[in-house]
């Protein structure tokens, strides 16, 4: 698999915020707390869901609650093996 | 079972739906009848779960006294008295032993006909169907009284907002009849599955041999029901969208043909997620647990009846029908809508 830019994933993690969570694009931040962009438990039940059938890894919801945020769950991926450049 | 891409699918025996009939108990409960007593709010139910009242059977009504209704009102849909052999879904049985369904049999004046009961939890109707195409395609019977029924209010834990709040009581039934799969009705296929590994995410604990063989003193607060939420909704989504995907790929149906998706009715959310998983559009994903809550082994049925009456289910329309729940158990099955006055 090629390596894929930090952004790219962080692009299609904030694309996920938009448009199933419905979260404005304006209050969409990589670096801001997924509390404040006021993202409840089952949003990042269902973005655990969404990324382990992405990037085919086992991540469980509780893993992106302590991340905390789009930047450090982008790291997280990458410590789980995702091939991030 | 019939794949329809043969090209004698069309001659292929499959079981057919014939009729479709519900019944819920008569008291709805709000939000914010629960509000009073739990610490939640109408508010947090809504957005969470989707559900804004449900139904709870009065004291003396018991699972099998909704099976009845349901079933008498499947029978007249169908317009027939008898059929060969009835499959009750429940969670919630009238007793631990005997089944449930011979009761319900002979209430309807089914005579000896084979009655028994599925235990698959919130999977259970799908599993029902299977069990009685089955009875149908190996010519045990030529028609069918399939039924799924629950009290959930009697096995909830009244001081656990994560359950007392989602789960309401009702039943719905249906007659499946020997036929052909290319009549509107066949169910054309089945996609089943269970992990046994995960059964402790959906349970209740006491009450059986487990627990009597632990030697531990019968305690009725383990007969409440549990449910591990988060993981449960990880779980539901994922094994209701492959276990869809995969029979939509076997019948060769992509998803944009399929007209309605009619998922096990335990979280709207969970059904937008299904939905988005398949590229099914969520307008397509029927929803009615905002008036009936989680009606688990029942939730199919009074999904379906519900869009029916709404307009929302045409003959001719293609139907998948997917269920998840405590085993884990899954499953998915589909038809093409028929002629049908549900009942």
């Amino acid at each position: 698999m090629t390596a894929l830019a930090e952004s790219t994933i962080a692009d299609h993690i904030a694309t996920i915020m938009a448009e199933k969570f419905e979260i404005p694009a304006g209050d969409i931040d990589i670096t801001a707390s997924f509390e404040t962009m006021e993202l409840d438990s089952l949003d990042l039940v269902e973005l655990a869901v969404i990324l382990t059938r992405q990037y085919g890894i086992a991540l469980e919801d509780h893993e992106i609650v302590e991340a905390g945020s789009i930047e450090k769950t982008v790291a997280l991926l990458r410590d789980k093996g995702v091939p991030i450049a | 079972m019939t794949d329809p891409r043969t090209p004698e699918a069309g001659a292929r025996p499959a079981a057919v739906l014939k009729g479709l009939g519900t019944y819920l108990p008569p008291r709805a409960v709000s939000n914010e009848e629960l509000s009073q007593r739990l610490d939640t709010s109408d508010e947090w139910i809504r957005t969470r779960t989707g559900i804004r009242q449900r139904y709870w059977v009065e004291p003396g009504t018991a699972t099998g006294d909704l099976a009845v209704e349901a079933g008498a009102r499947a029978l007249k849909s169908a317009g027939v008295d008898g059929v060969d052999a009835v499959v009750l879904a429940t969670t919630t049985p009238d007793h631990p032993c005997p089944a449930t369904a011979p009761w319900v049999a002979a209430r309807l004046g089914l005579g000896h006909v084979p009655a028994y009961d599925v235990a698959a939890v919130c999977a259970g109707f799908v599993y029902a169907l299977a069990n009685a195409a089955g009875l149908i395609l190996t010519g045990v019977a030529r028609r069918v009284l399939v039924i799924g029924a629950e009290t959930y209010s009697g096995i909830l834990d009244p001081t656990d907002r994560n359950t007392a709040v989602i789960f309401g009581d009702g039943a719905g039934a249906v007659v499946l009849e020997a036929g052909r799969a290319d009549e509107p009705g066949a169910l054309l296929g089945f996609d089943l599955g269970s992990d046994g590994e995960q059964h402790d995410l959906i349970t209740i604990p006491g009450g059986g041999s487990r627990q009597r063989a632990g030697g531990n003193p019968f305690d009725s607060e383990d007969c409440y029901f549990t449910m591990q939420g988060k993981r449960v909704f990880a779980q539901a989504v994922t094994r209701m969208g492959d276990s869809s995907g995969a029979l939509l790929e076997r019948l060769g149906w992509p998803s944009a043909t399929v007209d309605r998706l009619v998922g096990h009715q335990a979280n709207v959310r969970i059904l937008h997620a299904v939905a988005d998983h398949l590229e099914i559009a969520r307008e397509r994903a029927v929803v009615n647990l905002d008036r009936v809550g989680n009606t688990s082994a029942a939730s199919i049925p009074l999904a379906l009846a519900d869009a029916a009456a709404a307009g929302d289910l045409n003959p001719g329309e293609r139907v998948l029908l997917t269920a998840f729940g405590g085993g884990l158990a899954w499953g998915s099955t589909a038809l093409v809508w028929p002629d049908i006055a549900p009942n």
